[in-house]
This record gives C-alpha cells, structure tokens and sequence, in this order.
C-alpha cells in the first residue's frame, strides 16, 4: 500500500461535513461544533509533521477530534459541574483496546441505540458523499440535506435543470452502491 | 403517451424523491416499473436511499465557516513552505 499523504486543501471540502456531524450529535450546539471543528484542522495542521500515513487522513482526523471534545468537556464540566460526554469509540476503523470498557457501560437503553445507529447511518452517508466527484457532492448536498430548490441550486452553480438532475442522478447512484457496501453489508 | 423509456423513469424517479414529479409522470413511472425490473430494483433502492437521509438527520456546515476555515487553512499552509 502506498504511504497516504495528507492534503490540507481538500480537507474542508472531504471532511468538514463529516466531522461536523460527528460533533455536532456530542455537543448539541452549531456555533461549539464548527469551533471544535476548526479547532481540530488547525490542530491537525500544526502536527502534520507527525502524521505517519499509517491510517487514513480521516481517521486520523477523527482522533483529533474526539481529543478536542473530551477537552471541551473537561472545561465545561469544570465550570458548570455535570456534563455527559457521548463518546462513540466502536467506530469500525479503529478498533482500539484500550476503550472497551467504556463500552460495556452503554447500549442498554434502546433510544440510545437507537440514536447511536443513526448516528453511525449519518457518518455512513456523509462518507459516502465525501467520496463523489466534488460537484457530485455539491449538488446532493444542496438538494437533500440543505433542502435547496432546483431553480435556486441551478441560479447559483449555473447549470440547467436537466444538468441538475443528471448529476443528482449520477449522485445517487453511487451513494446507493456506496452505501450498499459500507451499510447494509 | 403513457410509455416511456428506462432514462425518463429514472429521472421521474429522481424527481419523486424531493416530491418534484408530476402525477403523470408518477403514473408513467408506475406503469414501467410494472414489466421493467431493472428500474423496480432501482426505484426501490432509491427511496430507501431517501428514506436513510431524513432518518439520518444529517447537518452541513454553513458555508461562510467552510471559506473562512479553507482561507486559514491555506494562509497556515504558505506560512509553513515558506518556513
């Protein structure tokens, strides 16, 4: 396997949206989320140095990440007492000893699994729309999860409506075979 | 008037899934998923997919923050070659 690379660049538009939710279901809040969001990319710049290219950027982005959240936390707690902290460390591509005991602690209560496994489907589908073609992902988004009108999204990107569709249906076509692999397995 | 081919159904189906098709058209997809088993797979397949994003909840981040972080990003990066 070839040494992985970062590439600050393209991290925005790869990985916001993903960590984005990944926060944003742990902290509850729009304006903390993007914060720890960008928290974590300056972080990951500043110690690019000793990314080693032995998991993918966005792993180790996640790691970052989780890192910034417990700091949030910690600074929380500290002022305001109690605070949970959701960490979901069963994520399929670290599997890491060291957390299995937090991880018998949880899954009894059947709204919280409920709400992990949707959790679990949004990173799933955000993975999914990372990996399209960059206008792909553009269009999709705007027309499915910001619930923009065709004639707005064409406006803006400048494209016809039947240019709109054929990429939505490129999009989509794709997210059900990437999802068939990741998700329904 | 009623029967079309495998590339309009698709894009009827397409449309359905943001409620954007006409109700001939849906009639029209209707019909050719009838004896088109390709496009009844498909048409399946894509409104579970729709069905998975709105159970999903799924959130973007807005774009000004997304510039905003891509601009620094950038300046961090020149900063950092020219070191």
């Amino acid at each position: 396997m070839p040494e992985r690379k970062l590439d600050p660049a393209q991290w925005v538009d790869r990985y916001a949206d993903y960590l984005f939710n990944y926060t944003i279901v742990r902290v509850n809040d729009r304006i903390i989320a993007e914060d720890l969001v960008q928290e974590t990319f300056l972080a990951a710049l500043k110690s690019a140095k000793s990314f080693k290219g032995k998991a993918s950027e966005r792993t180790w982005l996640i790691s970052i990440l989780k890192r910034k959240i417990i700091d949030y936390y910690r600074k929380n707690n500290s002022a305001k007492g109690k605070a949970e902290v959701k960490i979901n460390y069963n994520d399929t591509d670290e599997q890491n000893g060291e957390w299995l005991e937090e991880q018998v602690a949880d899954a009894f209560d059947i709204n919280a699994e409920d709400a992990m496994q949707n959790e679990e489907l949004g990173l799933a589908i955000q993975q999914c729309i990372s990996r399209l073609p960059e206008k792909q992902a553009e269009v999709f988004t705007k027309k499915t999860i910001e619930g923009m009108e065709t004639e707005d999204i064409c406006k803006e990107l400048n494209i016809t409506p039947s240019n709109l569709w054929v990429i939505i249906h490129r999009a989509r076509t794709s997210l059900i075979e990437c999802l068939e692999k990741n998700w329904f397995k | 008037m009623l029967i079309i081919n495998c590339k309009e159904a698709a894009n009827i189906c397409d449309k359905a899934q943001y409620n954007e098709a006409k109700s001939l058209e849906k009639l029209q997809l209707r019909l050719h998923i009838l004896y088109c088993g390709i496009c009844r797979s498909h048409s399946r397949k894509n409104a579970e997919l729709t069905k998975l994003c709105s159970k999903a909840k799924l959130e973007v981040m807005n774009k000004e923050s997304k510039d905003r972080l891509k601009k620094e990003i950038d300046t961090y990066s020149k900063i950092e070659q020219q070191q």
